[in-house]
Order: C-alpha cells, then structure tokens, then sequence
C-alpha cells in the first residue's frame, strides 16, 4: 500500500479533499450568514443582526388599539411588544383567524430602514390547544406552537 | 367483554413471546452456525418463520380491534370512533406510536419470512448470522412495544368506553393513508440488505454475492422511500392549503436522507457488479443508509426538532440512542476490521472519469452532499444555537444548496446513458454529447421565447449577486425560477431526448436483428432487459417529476378579497367569478364553501370557456378527534396540462357574501403524477422476475415434486444443504 503511494502521488485523493473540505466551509459559511433568527422584540431592537438584510422572525405580543386594517384590503398593521421595546409590523396576507390584539403573535420577515418589520409570514399563537389556529403555512397548519403545545398525533412513523 | 380482554391479552402475550422466540432463533442460528450444528441452524429459521407467522397475527388482532370498535383497547379508543370508514380504521393502525411499531414489526416479519424462504437453497453459509441480526432488529422494536407503547394495552376500568377520540381529520386523506406505511416499509426492507452486509462482513463473503441477493430489496426500500415521499408531499399539497408539497421539514427531510443514500448505493453497486471496485464504499452506503433509517425514525420520535409531525412527547428517544451509538460503533468497527485485513481490496480502480463509472461517481458524491447539506440543515436550530444565534433553517436555505445540486443530478442523469463503461475518448463523448445538448438548448430556447410561465419576466429578476457577497457566501440565492428554471427545463429536455433516443435506437437494433417489426421491438425491448429498461423508466419518471419541482418555482400567488357576488378576478389565465358563499354540515363538521366558477381568460381579457366550478371552503370539526387543529381549510383546484389552479379559502363572511382567498397558479402539477407512475412502473420492471433465475435448481425442484418427496429442507437439514458453488 506505502509502496503504491510513493510510486504515484494521490492526486485524486489530495484533490477530493480539498473540494470536501471547501464544501464543507460553504456550508458552515451559508449556515451562519443564512436561515432565520429566532429574536424576541427587545432582541431584534438591540441586535445588529435584525438591520441586516437577512430575514428575521420576531415574537411578541399585539399591542391592544394598534391593529388597523381596512375592509377589503389585505393590508395590515399593528405594534408588538417584548420587553420593554416595541416594534411595528406591517403583513400584507392572510391573516391567521386566531389573530387578535394582545395576543402572541410571530411575524417572520425583514426589517426596513424606518425600524417596521415588513412581515411576510404571520403566526398567532393559539389561546387554548383545541382552539387550533387557521393555517396560513405547513408548521402552522398542524398547531405547533412550542408554547399551547397542542399536541400533534402522530403522522404515522 | 371477557372476550375483547382476551384478544388484548394475546396480542400482548404474542409481543411478549415474540422476543423470546426471536432470541431463541437468534442464539440458534448464531451457535449453530459456530458448530456448524445442521439442526440447531434449522431450528433458527423455523424460528424465525414463527415469529413471523406471530407478528403478522398481532398486527391482524390489532386491525380487528380497529375494525369491531374495541375501545376496551387504549390505542383504539385514541385514534379511532364509530364514524370512520373502514380505510381510515384500518389506516388509524399505524396512525400512532404503538401502532407503527408494530407496524414495523408486521413488515419485519414479513421481510424476515421472505428472506428465509428465498434463500432455502442458496447463502446457506451466511443465512443464520443474517437471520440472527434480523431477529436483533425484531427484538428491538419489541422491547419498545413491551416496554413503552403497547398497541395492545388495555384500560383497567369495567365500563368500556362506547366511542373513540377518533383520527384527527387532517391524517383522513387518501395520501395520508398511504404516506406512512410507504415509509415505514421503506425503512423496513432496508434491514435485508443491513443483515446481509453484516454477515458479509462477518464471515468474510465480500465478494457481490450478497449484494446480488439483496437487489431486489434495496430497490423495494427505495421504490416505497420514493412513493412515500412522493405520497407525503401530496398530502402537504392537498391537505394543508398552501400550495406546495415540500417545505423542508424536519421530518421529511429524515426520510429523504435515506432515500439519497439508497439511491446512490443503487447506482454505485453497479460498479461492483461489473468492476469489482467501490466494495468498501457500497458497504459503507448499506450501512450509512440504514443508520439514517434509524435516525429518521429516532428524528421523528424524540420531538429534538420542531416538526409538523414529531410524535406526543414519548420516551423511546432514548433508546434509539442507544441504538444509534451501538449501530455507528459497530459499523465503522466491522468495515475497518475488514479493510485492515484486505478483504475490501478493489479489484481495480475508476480509470476515466469519462465512463459510466466516473458519471454513477460523481453522482453518488453529489447525493452524498445532498446528505450533507439536509443533515446540517434539519439539525440546523441546534447547532446554531449552541455556537451562535438560534437560527432556523427554512426553504430558503435548503433550496440555495439543493437546487444547483438536483440540477447537478439531472444533468448526470442525461449523461450516463451517453457513456460506455470504462473509458472513452473526450472525441467520441463529445460526438454523443453533441445531438442531446442541442436539443435540449432548442427546447429550452423554444420554452425561453413562447414565454411560457413568464420565464423570460422570471429570468430577468434572477438575483445573482455575485459582486456584493461576503467571502465565503454562496454567490446564488437558488430558487428554483429565474435562470434555475431555464436550466431545469433544459437538463430535463436533455435526460427525457437521450433516454427516448435510447429506446428507439434499441427498438431499432432489435428489430434489425430479429426480424421483428419495429414496434414489437419496442414493446420487447424493455423486457429483455428490465433492470436496464427499468432503471431508464425511473430517470424518465425523474424527468417528470423535476418539471412538476420547476414548477413549484414559477408558480404565482394572489391574495384577493371578493366584496360581493359576481365579482371577478383573474389569476394568470383563468377569471374566477365570486358566486356567494354556501354552508352545509354533517355530524362530523360544519362547512363553508366559497363557490366560484372558473373560465378561461386570455391575455386581452377576452373570456373563453367555462372550466368548472371550484369551491375551497372551510371546515369546522366538531367532534373529539380533534387535537391538531379545529377548523381546516380544504382547497379546491382544476387540474389543467399547463397548471392548476389552487384556491384556499382564507376568510369569509357569510352574511355579508365576501370572502378573502388565497389563489395559486401551479405549474406543471400534472407532471408529478404522470413522474410518479412511471417511477413505479420503472420499479416493476426492474423486479419483475426472470422466468428461472436458478435454472438448476428449478429442475431439481420439478423432479423432486414428481417423485413425490418431501419438500427441500425436511430430508436434510441445515449445512448439508448448502449450495455447491
């Protein structure tokens, strides 16, 4: 085995590892520069990651008077709150029938240049675990929340 | 009532029993191997047909209980009700914990009867350690049973419940029926090929042998990984309304994990077959492949990552940690043990990455990535958190990697066919090449100028911020739309036009050659050949299926608000008319449909013809099954050749006539189907069995039933039966 390695160089083996090995460093690299933060709202306010430009997902809780909407529109707006911060949100899309002031919401998108996070996917947590929330995606459909924990039965495997 | 309890205590009793019969066939078998003792071998495998014979009975106790309404039985009373249709009782089996363990053990015993069976005659030498690792299996799955979930548990209360909690309405689907037994067996079947490398390992017959023998199961593991899947996207896309059918989630990446390495080991054992080389890597794939089988079930169970469908909270995470250290421990032991010995040693090695070899190579390292990337992605939250900030990986993330790598895959998939095995010259490759590529550019150019699905709109957006990325950074956010699409389309003109030409020119050969008609040749050709034939059925499949992916990529959405009835609106090419809103109930849910009619619309708003109509609605269960969410929304969709059109119900008022609904355009949908069908078709072809693929042993067979004897196996049993090679 030494004796064929010293005949002949591994080129194969050198250069296989190498790519491995840049392979893997992208991977590492897109793991920190990608994906979603997970950020409370004082979190998100302090955080110099949430002003970047890469999506994040904001928990608190709809400040009672700040909703507004408009009949027939698909717009809407409101402040949350975590903490002592507050932040506005502001989602144009379903909004999830759970949805009320002063509950627990998470809005996932970026946050603009004037501080109001441009949601493009909304969550409301749900206030009991039977009273399951209308899905507006695949997580939400099944009544996740870490929190209600309504407990999902098994899929099966 | 004594009766019911009766059942419960023999179900229990079997699983009880099982692991003691399962020891036994395996000590049997392990001690008789070592004393070459014919009838303690034997009684291993009879053994083993036993506990079968057991386990197939529990299960059938188990749909009994299901199908009579025993709620005596804790499990029934939990996933079941008087309401449901036989199928979805006979489904609610596996619908939970207990249930699809012992579903798992019901498969077990199956695969477990076929193996002995079919290999009454041949590997005699390595028959009891494979049974003996089989049976480990079996009893593992049985402690968790005994130990933790049993399907058969009973209430200790003398009033016996008259109705269940039932099965929660988003698992009542066709798809959802099929979606976790597909996967189930996937993982299951996969144990043959694991039991078999061990023994190959063990007793040091590393040659192909085994991996002869245990084709056919690694392609059934594969084919039920690949309708799985296939059946819990369409389950996502049916049921959840949100259009799409894979989101990356935890849980389906574990079962695609699998699938990649299954499907990589399928391509590089053919090197093996024909080379002799990669026999450290095929090994290292059975073995890799299984231990994911594991660690998806452990993923799925342990509740480690948040899912749409992690199991109520449950204790066996545990154990599969145990079972997955032992496994890793185990495996890299055994493999090096028997590199060190220089029982691996490669007959030779990959000359050209100009060959056939060079291309299954490079296939299998670009699904090794997949791997890869899915692994660190699903475990993604936990390793972020513990190094930086929690972060979570969605789509997004996923599709930056796995979009250029399944487009990586498609354009191989094109390639090999192209391609002899050895080595060829880059003249002649590029003389194969030349034809198929222009091809695929006409098509993609023709698909480009059509403007179909407004690619060229799509192409024009394409974000490729090369200038501005941080070092490091991926310098593509892939999406599947924009230039990723183009490249879709062409690598799938490219993969269908050489495997077309490979038919015809085949059907041509043949016809030439025997005389036959040209279409008769056709029709012939495939079953000359079928594991070939079979294989490019599959990648065609595959062609279709990744038109159905580009087009979860171009599709549109539009949220619209309708005011009042007789409104329109037009989503790409259809004009949907607002006709009220309509309420109907049952004694399982109260409904509301938002009905529309569609038409067709062309681009100067011209209005063509009706297409139906389409009512997404809402519904709200009123029954106790109900543990995951109470009201669902239930899409409706027309289903067109160029795309379908997807209405969810998003919100209404029903006094008022207004609705809000969200309406897709998907692409391409029919695609998946028609991909779908001809995967499995591929499958049966492959394993479609050879009219006597052990010729003498068939003659042997004939004259021993003619001269009336007893059956193989009764006159002499064990080692003296193996087979003279």
């Amino acid at each position: 085995m030494s004796q064929e390695a010293t005949r002949k160089p591994p080129v194969r083996l050198v250069l296989g590892l190498l790519f491995g090995v840049g392979a893997f460093y992208m991977l590492v690299m897109s793991m920190m520069d990608g994906g979603t933060y997970f950020l409370t709202v004082d979190e998100a306010v302090a955080s110099e990651a949430a002003s970047s430009d890469r999506p994040i997902r904001v928990k608190g809780n709809v400040m009672p008077g700040t909703y507004q909407h408009e009949e027939g529109s698909t717009i809407h707006r409101f402040d949350i709150q975590g903490g002592a911060e507050k932040m506005s949100v502001y989602f144009d899309g379903p909004i999830p029938d759970v949805f009320a002031e002063g509950r627990e919401v998470i809005a996932e998108g970026k946050l603009g240049a004037d501080g109001v996070l441009m949601a493009t996917e909304l969550t409301a947590k749900c206030p009991s675990k039977y009273e399951g929330g209308i899905p507006d995606h695949q997580r939400e459909a099944m009544g996740m929340d870490e929190k209600t924990g309504a407990p999902p039965t098994g899929a099966g495997y | 009532m004594n009766g019911t309890l009766t059942t419960h205590s023999i179900g229990s009793f079997l699983l009880h029993a099982g692991i003691v019969v399962g020891a036994f066939a395996a000590l049997a078998s392990i001690v008789g191997r070592w004393r070459s003792d014919g009838r303690l071998m034997l009684a291993g495998e009879r053994a083993g047909y036993a506990l079968s014979g057991m386990m197939i009975t529990a299960s059938l106790l188990l749909v009994n209980a299901f199908v009579t309404h025993d709620y005596a039985n804790k499990y029934v009373q939990r996933y079941s009700d008087n309401n449901m249709p036989w199928y979805y009782l006979i489904a609610s089996f596996w619908g939970g914990q207990a249930g699809s363990l012992m579903f798992w053990s019901f498969v077990l015993g199956i695969c477990t009867a076929i193996v002995i069976w079919q290999n009454r005659e041949k590997n005699r030498d390595i028959l009891p350690t494979v049974i003996a690792v089989l049976m480990i299996v079996q009893i593992f799955f049985l402690s968790l049973m005994v130990l933790e979930a049993n399907p058969f548990a009973t209430f200790r209360i003398t009033e016996t419940a008259t109705n269940g909690r039932g099965l929660e309405p988003l698992l009542q689907n066709p798809a959802m029926t099929f979606h976790p037994p597909s996967i189930l067996s996937g993982y299951v079947w996969w144990t043959v090929p694991f039991a078999f490398a061990v023994a190959a390992l063990v007793h040091k017959r590393l040659d192909d042998g085994w991996i002869r023998t245990t084709r056919g199961y690694a392609v059934v593991s594969w084919a039920f990984l690949s309708i799985g899947n296939l059946f819990g996207g369409m389950w996502a896309y049916q049921e959840l309304g949100w259009g799409g059918f894979w989101g990356w989630d935890p849980v389906e990446n574990a079962s695609l994990m699998p699938w990649f390495t299954a499907t990589a080991y399928l391509h590089s054992v053919m090197i093996q077959e024909r080379r002799g080389m990669l026999k450290v890597w095929n090994i290292a794939l059975v073995m890799v492949t299984y231990f994911l089988t594991v660690f998806g079930t452990f993923l799925t169970r342990s509740g480690l990552i948040d899912s749409v469908h992690t199991f109520a909270q449950s204790d066996i995470g545990g154990y599969f940690m145990v079972a997955l250290t032992v496994l890793a421990v185990g495996m890299i032991g055994g493999v090096v043990w028997r590199v060190r010995d220089g029982s691996l040693k490669s007959d030779g090695r990959v000359a050209s990455l100009f060959s056939r070899e060079g291309v299954f190579l490079l296939n299998n390292l670009v699904l090794l990535g997949c791997v890869g990337v899915v692994m660190f992605g699903t475990l993604g939250e936990k390793i972020s958190a513990y190094f930086w900030q929690e972060t979570k990986y969605t789509a997004p993330w996923f599709n930056t990697w796995m979009v250029p790598g399944g487009l990586a895959l498609l354009v191989l998939m094109g390639i090999g066919p192209l391609i002899p095995w050895r080595k060829t010259t880059w003249k002649s490759f590029r003389a194969n090449l030349l034809v198929p590529l222009v091809v695929a550019a006409l098509g993609t150019a023709a698909i480009y100028f059509t403007d179909a699905y407004h690619l060229k709109e799509h192409v024009a957006a394409t974000n490729v911020p090369f200038g501005e990325v941080p070092l490091g950074r991926l310098p593509l956010v892939a999406e599947l739309k924009g230039v990723y699409a183009l490249i879709g389309f062409f690598g799938v003109f490219f993969v269908m036009y050489t495997l077309i030409v490979e038919f015809v020119a085949g059907a041509r050969v043949r016809a030439r050659s025997t005389g036959e008609s040209y279409f008769r040749a056709l029709g012939r050709l495939p079953l000359k050949n079928k594991r070939r034939y079979g294989g490019y059925l599959t990648h065609l499949g595959f062609g279709a299926l990744f038109l159905g992916f580009i087009g979860t990529g171009l599709k549109t959405e539009v949220d619209m608000v309708f005011n009042a009835v007789g409104e329109s609106r037009v989503v790409e090419d259809t004009q949907l008319t607002f006709k009220g809103i309509e309420r109907t109930e049952n004694r399982e849910y109260i409904q509301w449909d938002a009905v529309f009619d569609a038409h067709v619309v062309d681009a100067d708003g011209q209005v063509g013809a009706y297409l139906g109509e389409l009512r997404p609605a809402r519904r709200n269960y009123t029954g106790a099954n109900v543990r995951m969410s109470r009201v669902t929304t239930e899409k409706d969709e027309i289903m067109r050749p160029t795309g379908n059109v997807y209405l969810a119900l998003i919100s209404f008022r029903p006094g008022f006539n207004t609705a809000e609904i969200m309406a897709h355009f998907n692409p391409m949908i029919i695609w998946m189907y028609i991909g779908g069908g001809l995967l499995l078709l591929g499958v049966v072809f492959a394993l479609w069995p050879e009219p006597q693929p052990y010729p003498v042993f068939a003659a042997a067979r004939r004259r021993r039933r003619k001269s009336g004897e007893a059956p193989a196996g009764a006159e002499q049993p064990g080692l003296a039966r193996q087979r003279v090679d």
